[in-house]
């Protein structure tokens, strides 16, 4: 298995492919007869899935918005400009990254109560073809990654019937506080075709 | 031999452990970590959340951004 290449992008947009530390999904958030309930899980690395031509278009209309939304006339009044937001995006999808000995323990979900440790056992040898196939990327649901060591991110998985998606402008306004590294564009590129060809299968019925 | 459903069979999470509850003039916040079998919590795998509070003063308003 080579191991993922990745850079550490300068710009301020946001890629498919990024990698991001301590981002949380918002379960729920309420507030019932003046008590707030609000319920989160805390992801320690997740990566972004969501198209990059999308998040392209996005950032483009965003920086748009920056030069022209503010711009006024001569004597101080806002200009009217037609402009559309058509391709700003509302949220994006990503996808947590598991530390691969935890997954090989099936003990990665196991701070909410979930156990997977019978179904995973055939990834502990690494004799076996199960945990062959996983690392050569060859199972469709899993992915698998195995960085250089100057990437502080140990081997991890993800799993593609596990994702979600955050909202960009909260993502946009804390980017450089969460951001760990990308991607090369091949890597990113076999994720993101093994993401969608996963998604798009056809679901047999099981056998009675 | 009683055939009861204990609190595991009714509740997966368990609260193992909780952090110091902030709270400014209109929110009293309290925190859990919840985990299940756990005795520590291992902050690398994914763990939940909950803020529960109650508003406590009466100045409370909502502000809409356009």
């Amino acid at each position: 298995m080579i191991n993922v290449q990745v850079k550490e992008r300068t710009d301020q947009q946001l890629h498919q492919g990024d990698i991001y530390r301590d981002i949380e999904y918002i379960e729920y958030a309420d507030i019932i007869n003046g008590q707030v309930n609000i319920s989160k899980l805390h992801y320690q690395y997740v990566v972004l899935l969501s198209q990059e031509c999308d998040l392209t278009q996005d950032w483009s209309e965003r920086r748009k918005k920056c030069e022209f939304g503010s711009s006024e006339d001569e004597n101080g009044d806002k200009q009217i400009t037609n402009l559309n937001y058509d391709k700003i995006l509302q949220s994006i999808i990503v996808a947590p990254m598991f530390n691969y000995e935890h997954f090989k323990l099936g003990s990665h979900f196991s701070n909410l109560g979930f156990d997977m440790s019978k179904s995973y056992e055939q990834f502990i040898n690494p004799k076996r073809t199960p945990r062959k196939v996983l690392e050569a990327n060859n199972n469709p649901r899993f992915h698998y990654f195995e960085f250089d060591q100057t990437v502080p991110i140990v081997p991890s998985v993800v799993d593609f019937k596990h994702f979600f998606t955050i909202s960009i402008n909260w993502l946009y306004e804390n980017k450089n506080e969460h951001y760990v590294c990308s991607l090369d564009e091949l890597y990113r590129e076999r994720l993101s075709q093994r993401f969608s060809n996963f998604l798009s299968r056809i679901g047999l019925p099981n056998e009675m | 031999m009683t055939e009861e459903l204990n609190d595991s069979a009714t509740n997966i999470y368990e609260t193992i452990g909780a952090v110091q509850a902030p709270s400014n003039n209109f929110y009293l916040i309290e925190t859990t970590l919840l985990g299940k079998g756990d005795t520590a919590q291992d902050i690398t795998k994914p763990y939940r959340v909950t803020f529960k509070g109650m508003l406590t003063s009466d100045k409370c308003s909502s502000e809409r951004k356009d």
